[in-house]
């Protein structure tokens, strides 16, 4: 509680928090919030502006732009936390293992980083694309690969440092199993920094997987994403602005938030802006 | 010694492996611990007193090349024991003081679960609540005032001299028969020295097992130990009763040492003793007396290597003038 009063008390932690709470309980409330189901048709109203009956317009098949973007949210926000989450937890046990395993498998597993990360992440989730196919559950798996190194590599240099800390052998000394020190000693110890880097990387994944989207491998229609919703509304330009506007504008909403958020949260745990009681 | 030695190291040597060779940290030491005593190793950086604390612990660094010679805790090899036993032994029957208590508790957990952690390998069946309680009652002991406060701290909250005080209270806790102490006061500043140096002089009274004290400092060990060992480049060049050793040393190391002790008498301006010259190489290790080189009453005879012999009933001396 204390590090959310730590981000509360400065001003873009404030509004990242705002956001990102707003895009949550959107997502998670879509159900309730929309108007229309989002994929419900009114040919008769195609690309209309805002009005009473659609809030945010149509888009180009008459389908309810406010809705879609609430449902949209849950596509946007549930790929990244569960990319995030997946990344975050196979890059620790990567990392910790290439940091405390033989020689052999640490440069093993280094390499295969090295390799990952030596393709930009949307060159290469488009060459995952290719081999796995479209589609949701393929899409978080194909992000989450892109994501490992970074976590992988963070989760390394910090066991590496933490296990030299006089405590672990302090804690071997009074008779701790290996399994023990690093259950209890090590990991303890290095998932802030790997927190705070996830807490980074949500945006990025939202905008990696509205990029796949918007190109067309990544969610399928009619499934609302915003990166769809975008190309859709891209196609139709020139007779509308409302389904370009409405799906950059929620897509800009949360990333920005999570942006904001995950860089307050930074400083909220960095200990060299915190005064020690 | 004696027969009723609690440790027995016998013709140990370690080597930890470098780019240059073996480095030949520990060479030929013996040494017993007797039952409920205290004996401290003294010695300059680099003579290999760490190590053989170390050594004790089954805890010898990653790089270390051969390891000869004996470890014997009531009769049994140490050296020859699994690493599984030897992880139950420690925090069992072994347990160590760390030299820097600012580092050597984790930062994540509170006392109290650190406390109770220690405790794991000694009593696995006690219930948590019980063994807090333990860590209470080892805190008021070790003289930490409101222990039930001080159990839900984080090692951040509390002052140095308080870490230490809580180091100490995690080793007892495992009530080891053999209580290795790392320096246990070269982080602390001279007051709080002081009160750790009490602390351990009255913990004696009621602790049952042996204490090996490791440290540089000749007025701490004189205080506090009943036998002294003194190490010098991976060898003990002396040993003897803390009386005799301080009253009549018997080697030219020793003797060294006391002199580069500081003498409050001394006017202000006038130079400190020092010993010349540094340690001799210890992976290519010279010919002869380990500290000829350094030795103002070195002659012809230094150059043959002095075994460590008795020069009087528990007093042992490596040198041919003893």
């Amino acid at each position: 509680m204390e590090v959310f009063r730590r981000i509360w008390a400065s001003p873009s932690g404030r509004l990242g928090m705002v956001a990102t709470l707003l895009v949550i309980l959107g997502g998670v409330a879509a159900p309730l919030i929309a108007t229309h189901m989002p994929n419900q048709l009114d040919v008769a109203a195609r690309l209309t502006p805002p009005s009473a009956a659609h809030w945010l317009g149509t888009d180009h098949l008459g389908r309810d732009l406010f809705s879609r973007a609430l449902f949209g949210t849950r596509i946007a926000v549930g790929v990244a936390l569960a990319v995030t989450a997946t990344a975050l937890a196979a890059g620790i046990l990567l990392g910790v293992v290439a940091a405390s395993g033989p020689a052999a498998v640490e440069r093993t597993i280094l390499a295969a980083f090295d390799i990952i990360s030596s393709f930009p992440s949307l060159i290469l989730a488009l060459a995952l694309v290719a081999v796995l196919g479209p589609g949701l559950i393929n899409i978080i798996i194909l992000v989450t690969i892109v994501f490992v190194p970074q976590f992988g590599r963070v989760a390394r240099a910090q066991t590496l440092a933490v296990k030299e800390r006089p405590f672990i052998e302090a804690e071997r000394a009074l008779g701790a199993s290996s399994g023990r020190v690093l259950t209890f000693h090590i990991l303890p110890n290095i998932v802030g920094p790997i927190v705070v880097l996830a807490s980074m990387n949500i945006p990025v994944v939202i905008t990696l997987e509205a990029g796949l989207s918007f190109l067309g491998v990544g969610i399928r229609p009619p499934l609302a994403s915003w990166g769809t919703m975008l190309f859709d509304g891209f196609t139709y330009l020139e007779q509308s602005v409302w389904p370009v506007l409405v799906a950059g504008g929620s897509l800009t909403l949360a990333t920005l938030g999570f942006t904001l958020f995950g860089e307050a949260l930074r400083d909220a745990l960095d200990p060299k802006l915190r005064r020690e009681p | 010694m004696s027969a009723d030695a609690l440790v027995k190291i016998e013709n140990l040597s370690v080597d930890f492996s470098t780019a240059k060779g073996a480095l030949h940290v520990l060479r030929d030491v013996s040494l017993s611990i007797p039952r409920n005593r205290v004996v401290g190793l003294v010695g300059e950086s680099g003579s290999g007193k760490s190590t053989l604390a170390l050594a004790l612990l089954g805890l010898l660094p990653d790089n270390t090349g051969r390891v000869a010679g004996r470890i014997e805790l009531d009769g049994e090899n140490l050296l020859d024991t699994p690493p599984e036993e030897l992880q139950k032994l420690r925090g069992g029957r072994i347990a160590m003081i760390f030299q820097d208590p600012m580092t050597a508790l984790n930062p994540v957990f509170s006392i109290g679960t650190q406390l109770v952690d220690a405790q794991r390998n000694r009593h696995p069946k006690i219930g948590r609540r019980e063994l807090l309680k333990r860590a209470g009652d080892m805190l008021k002991r070790v003289g930490i005032s409101n222990p039930e406060a001080r159990l839900a701290a984080y090692p951040h909250q509390l002052s140095g001299g308080m870490r230490q005080r809580v180091m100490i209270a995690m080793a007892l806790l495992c009530e080891p028969d053999i209580l290795i102490a790392d320096e246990p006061t070269t982080a602390l500043d001279v007051t709080i020295e002081a009160q750790i140096v009490k602390l351990i002089g009255d913990l004696r009274a009621d602790f049952s097992g042996s204490i090996v004290l490791v440290s540089h400092s000749l007025g701490l060990i004189s205080e506090l130990c009943d036998e002294v060992a003194v190490m010098y480049a991976g060898k003990v060049v002396e040993s003897a009763p803390t009386k005799n050793l301080f009253g009549n040393p018997r080697h030219p190391y020793t003797l060294a040492l006391l002199a580069c002790e500081i003498d409050p008498e001394d006017e202000p301006g006038e130079p400190l003793t020092t010993i010349k010259g540094g340690l001799p190489d210890l992976i290519d290790v010279p010919k002869g007396c380990i500290f000829a080189a350094r030795c103002p009453s070195r002659f012809d005879r230094c150059a043959e290597e002095p075994p460590l012999r008795d020069v009087e009933a528990g007093h042992r001396s490596a040198c041919w003038l003893a």
